[in-house]
């Protein structure tokens, strides 16, 4: 391949890579999320189906037209656990106006059963999926834990915070804000 | 060379993650020294732009670099042949310090 043809090829990937980014970003007042997403604010969330605890299954397109909130976590991660009261009380506190949690286990980082007694210990009644083969985790590419993403009815997501705990102040202004726009 | 692992208390994991980081150095003929480093809070975690519990650096520079908005104290995972871990394997270490031993 010559010198001005590579240029040429390269010039042409380049804008090609550029269109599908713009194509593929989603703004938030479309009503659907597009399949093929990255896990990246401004895009769609990537679809989901997991068992959960318990039994049942969750999937996250069931919850279109919901805030959603997903947070990755393990029963041996101290932010994960210190943040999880917070978040227990907001999912209370607006689950009658449109706001769901998923709490997504990385189950093949953890044991159910250690899952398990964290929840009772907390008294969390939030859905808790099991990512027992790690699929969710590695299809949202989560390097940190907790990792948690607010998604808005359209199944867009808004916000994401790696790390934690996050305040309960933090997590209500969030779920504020994205419940509002529904308004 | 400076090699540095950074953790933060709540993550036991680093512990693992030291252990396998000195069997590489080890492995590659690296005779630095490991400086731990422990970051107590989100202000520090936000100034070392610390990306979780454990992190590994080489003059610097994270062995997983990626760029965030915002640091805080996390616990780190990693993708190891054998599924998401607390830490990475020895291997994965080897390969990556390779790149700055040449």
């Amino acid at each position: 391949m010559n010198n001005s043809r590579f240029v040429a090829w390269m010039t042409w990937a380049l804008i090609l890579g550029m269109i599908w980014t713009v194509v593929s970003r989603v703004s938030s007042d479309q009503p659907q999320a597009q399949p093929g997403a990255v896990a990246k604010e401004g895009f769609a969330a990537p679809d989901f189906t997991l068992d959960l605890l318990g039994g049942d299954k969750v999937s996250l397109s069931d919850l279109r037209g919901k805030v959603v909130l997903v947070n990755f976590w393990t029963s041996w991660c101290p932010p994960c656990r210190l943040e999880m009261p917070a978040i227990e009380k907001t999912y209370r506190s607006y689950k009658d106006i449109g706001f769901m949690v998923i709490g997504l286990n990385l189950t093949a980082q953890d044991s159910e059963q250690a899952a398990a007694g964290f929840v009772k210990e907390v008294g969390v009644t939030f859905p808790i999926a099991l990512d027992r083969d790690n699929a969710v985790g590695n299809l949202y590419r989560v390097t940190a834990l907790p990792t948690s993403y607010f998604i808005d009815r359209n199944g867009v997501i808004r916000s994401v915070i790696v790390g934690g705990p996050m305040s309960e102040a933090l997590i209500q202004s969030k779920v504020e804000e994205l419940l509002r726009e529904g308004e | 060379m400076k090699i540095e692992l950074l953790y933060f208390d709540g993550c036991p994991s680093w512990e693992e993650g030291l252990k396998n980081l000195e069997a590489a150095l080890k492995e590659e003929g690296v005779t630095s020294s490991v400086d731990r480093i422990k970051v107590n809070d989100d202000d520090e975690a936000n100034h070392l732009k610390f990306l979780g519990s454990p992190s590994f650096r080489v003059d610097q520079q994270d062995l997983w670099h990626e760029e965030r908005d915002t640091y805080s104290l996390s616990c780190r995972i990693y993708s190891t042949p054998d599924g998401i871990k607390g830490w990475p394997t020895v291997e994965m270490l080897r390969t990556r310090l390779r790149s700055f031993v040449g």
